[in-house]
């Protein structure tokens, strides 16, 4: 819990190195991989107004959600590190006025997120969570839709810990209780674990409701490839996706594809058109061999 | 089948006409059953076969296509048109400022 020396001791970490990081972070080196397709057009402008505070503009034109979102974030002033600074809120709201915040602050080692939802003038859920990154251990305590009037909600407790550098263990219970669920209350338990080497992370989630398995490798400095494998217990489906990402750092051009199980095809092209002016680019098509159908979208990213 | 006489027998050889086809048919009788049983059956596996496999090499050929189109293209494009700007630009040098400049400048990136 000591902050380690260096050049600059305001922003060091009191988050040590050794630490996990947060079981919800488990499967993500390998699902950063996958690409995330999208359907129709969509303008995206983010614009900085200060240090502190940033505006994000979406215009999605499609067949299945046309709208426009606004979205803000305020960054605090309490610098943890180097690129990290709290207290951290955030903002998404579209025209109707269903809207999501967040608040994210942390205090020592405690890391506490709070997020709302409002939809349709009625908060449709509320999540609060607190989160203690020790040395070689993470302990998170999420509750969800605590609903002290109808006696309903859900709790989670997750535990994520360094057995070695390279081995993570955890596990995970989701207790849910509430008037509607047979027999008043239930309860999933998991365990996950992460191996972590130079060239390659490989992560596995086991519980009662099915398996999620994730393995990413890093082939070269620009080529990496991510295999997921989810099977779910009960309703009886199983899919297994295998995905790469090829960059080109020097034109700003990132590719990401997918193939799964379920014969369809997805791709992502994100190429930055500019050296000077931050005009991205971004093309995506989704295909379907079974149905097929195919969707394709075209993004443009401002800021 | 010789037990049973049907009409064509009762027929003495000289007054039997028959067409063309009924005496190739006749011709391929003198083979025995399990030859043509087998001639007959490999015929039609290699038919099915032939066409199996030429459906197949259409539906490989068009998974592997649209495939490729939504997953590879885009990059390979980028990635050829990089390529060739990178070339363009040795050779400029090259020919501005010497072989050993370009060479110099491939080193370096």
């Amino acid at each position: 819990m000591a902050a380690p020396p260096s050049a600059e001791p305001d922003f060091s970490s009191p988050i040590a190195q050794t630490n996990p990081g947060s079981y919800e972070e488990l499967h993500r080196k390998a699902r950063d991989v996958f690409p995330t397709c999208f359907e129709g057009a969509k303008l995206m402008v983010n614009k900085g107004l200060s240090p502190h505070f940033q505006v994000s503009h979406t215009l999605s034109l499609s067949s299945m959600n046309t709208g426009y979102r606004f979205g803000a974030t305020y960054v605090g002033n309490n610098q943890i590190g180097q690129s990290e600074a709290y207290p951290i809120l955030l903002g998404d709201t579209d025209i109707s006025g269903n809207t999501t915040a967040t608040i994210l602050h942390q205090v020592g080692i405690y890391r506490t997120k709070l997020q709302g939802q409002v939809q349709q003038g009625k908060l449709a859920g509320a999540q609060a969570t607190i989160e203690r990154k020790g040395r070689l251990t993470t302990l998170g305590l999420t509750l969800a839709n605590i609903d002290l009037v109808n006696e309903g909600g859900i709790l989670v407790g997750q535990l994520l810990r360094r057995l070695t550098p390279r081995l993570d263990v955890g596990s995970e219970i989701v207790y849910q209780y509430g008037k509607n669920i047979p027999g008043g209350q239930i309860s999933v338990l998991s365990y996950a674990a992460r191996y972590t080497a130079n060239h390659f992370t490989a992560a596995a989630t086991l519980g009662a409701s099915g398996a999620h398995l994730t393995y990413y490798h890093k082939q070269q400095e620009n080529l990496a490839f991510g295999v997921e494998f989810e099977c779910n217990a009960n309703v009886g489906e199983a899919v297994t996706t295998i995905a790469y990402q090829a960059e080109l750092p020097e034109e700003g051009v990132t590719m990401r594809a997918s193939v799964d199980t379920n014969w369809s095809v997805g791709g992502v092209f994100e190429k930055r058109l500019s050296q000077q002016l931050p005009f991205t680019l971004a093309l995506s098509g989704t295909f379907n061999h079974v149905k097929a159908a195919g969707k394709f979208g075209i993004g443009l990213i401002i800021g | 089948m010789s037990a049973i006489r049907d009409e064509f027998d009762a027929i003495p050889d000289n007054e039997l006409h028959e067409t063309l086809l009924e005496r190739i048919e006749g011709l391929g009788e003198m083979f025995p059953p399990t030859l043509t049983n087998g001639v007959s059956s490999t015929l039609s596996w290699s038919v099915w076969g032939v066409k199996g496999l030429f459906s197949l090499t259409k539906s490989t050929i068009w998974i592997v296509t649209t495939t490729s189109l939504i997953a590879f293209l885009p990059f390979i494009i980028e990635k050829e048109i990089s390529d060739l700007e990178k070339t363009q630009v040795a050779q400029q040098r090259q020919m501005l400022l010497g072989p050993s400049a370009a060479i110099q400048q491939a080193k370096s990136q």
